[in-house]
């Protein structure tokens, strides 16, 4: 449910954007189809994650904890 | 008699016509489908080679230079749907779907920015037809099959080739091998990854085919969503063909007969909304009918994840 209002605030601000900056409304579909790819995507963000998470692990090694 | 051959003449070139996009995305989906890899993406890449392939002829001012840039749109489209699903996993049918919110808001931004406005791009150099001296001249069937683009041509030399390809070739067989038992593939050593990469990269460029043909071959002009629904209609087609070459090209000939009739039947007669919706009715038909009797490939859309 929340998904779908993202999605539903991003098309219908995207009338409003383009109504007051001139800013594409086509730009909003490209947005959606980013997200919907960076979502989905399960190993990119295993992958995004553990980065992450190593990089915390080496802080904390590195502050003495 | 000579009205009736007429008539016949007019409806047979335009299905080829019609049916010409069809069959190059559901060649290409072929690929990709028999490697494991589901691409409802078709209708996304065939709009942004259609795309791609006007801003080419549009900025060179040669049809063969915007055939090349929308190949080149095709590929690049098709190979971050097949880095999505395969290197990283994602939902085809998500991603596929993403390529077609991608390429739809995409060209629909840049005709802005290239061309000014929105709507229809500014007419460019298109595929000319070229008559096949002596076939063409044939009554009837001649100006029909022989009298048109260099891409139709490709077309019909394509079906014959991709079936070869896919069932008489080694690559044909490790690439239905990847689509249904994909660790036995890997087990005969031969990687899963690169063969599906291979399966929708192919299908990029046939899709590439297909909207360019719809832009440069038909048109000369690129119109906002100009694709229709028309790269669902080849996975149907796809389907309704059983995966199979042949099978896939009569089933979008069939669909592209649906579609050119939409431009025959007189308007007076049938409310032109009720003949437009034709081609769609034909096609959720023909899967009711027989799409349930299809077997696809027993791995297509599930990620390979080697042990």
């Amino acid at each position: 449910v929340l998904g779908t209002i993202l999605f539903g605030a991003l098309i219908s601000g995207a009338q409003e954007m383009q109504f007051s900056t001139d800013v594409p409304l086509q730009l909003a579909g490209v947005l959606l189809a980013v997200i919907l790819l960076l979502v989905t995507a399960t190993k990119l963000v295993e992958l995004i994650v553990g980065k992450r998470a190593r990089a915390l692990a080496g802080t904390r090694l590195e502050g003495g904890l | 008699v000579e009205d009736f051959f007429g008539s016949f003449g007019t409806l047979l070139s335009s299905t080829i016509r019609n049916a010409t996009p069809l069959i190059f995305a559901a060649l290409g989906g072929m690929f990709s489908e028999r490697s494991g890899v589901v691409n409802i993406g078709l209708e996304g890449l065939m709009l942004i080679a259609a795309f791609a392939g006007v801003v080419g002829a549009s900025l060179s001012g040669s049809a063969w230079i915007g055939l090349g840039l929308a190949l080149a749109a095709g590929l690049l489209f098709a190979l971050i749907h097949a880095l999505m699903c395969i290197t990283f996993e994602a939902d085809q049918i998500i991603s596929g779907t993403a390529i077609n919110l991608l390429a739809l808001g995409g060209t629909g931004f840049l005709m802005v920015e290239i061309f000014g406005s929105g709507g229809t791009s500014p007419r460019v150099e298109g595929f000319k037809e070229v008559p096949i001296p002596l076939l063409s001249d044939i009554p009837v069937i001649g100006p029909a099959l022989f009298n048109q683009s260099l891409l139709v041509y490709l077309m019909y030399l394509l079906i014959p080739i991709t079936f070869f390809v896919v069932f008489r070739t080694p690559f044909g067989l490790r690439l239905r091998a990847t689509g249904e038992v994909p660790e036995a593939v890997d087990t005969a050593g031969v990687s899963v990854w690169r063969m599906r990469y291979y399966g929708v990269a192919l299908s990029g460029l046939l899709a590439a085919c297909g909207g360019v043909y719809l832009s440069m071959g038909i048109l000369s002009a690129f119109t906002e969503n100009m694709t229709a629904g028309r790269g669902f209609i080849a996975l149907a087609a796809l389907i309704f063909g059983r995966w199979n070459p042949i099978g896939a090209a009569a089933a979008a000939l069939l669909f592209g007969f649906g579609l050119a009739i939409t431009f025959q039947v007189p308007q007076e007669a049938i409310p032109i909304e009720f003949i437009q919706m034709l081609p769609y009715i034909l096609t959720i038909v023909a899967l009711a009918a027989f799409g349930g009797r299809a077997i696809a490939p027993a791995a297509i859309g599930k990620p390979y994840r080697k042990e």
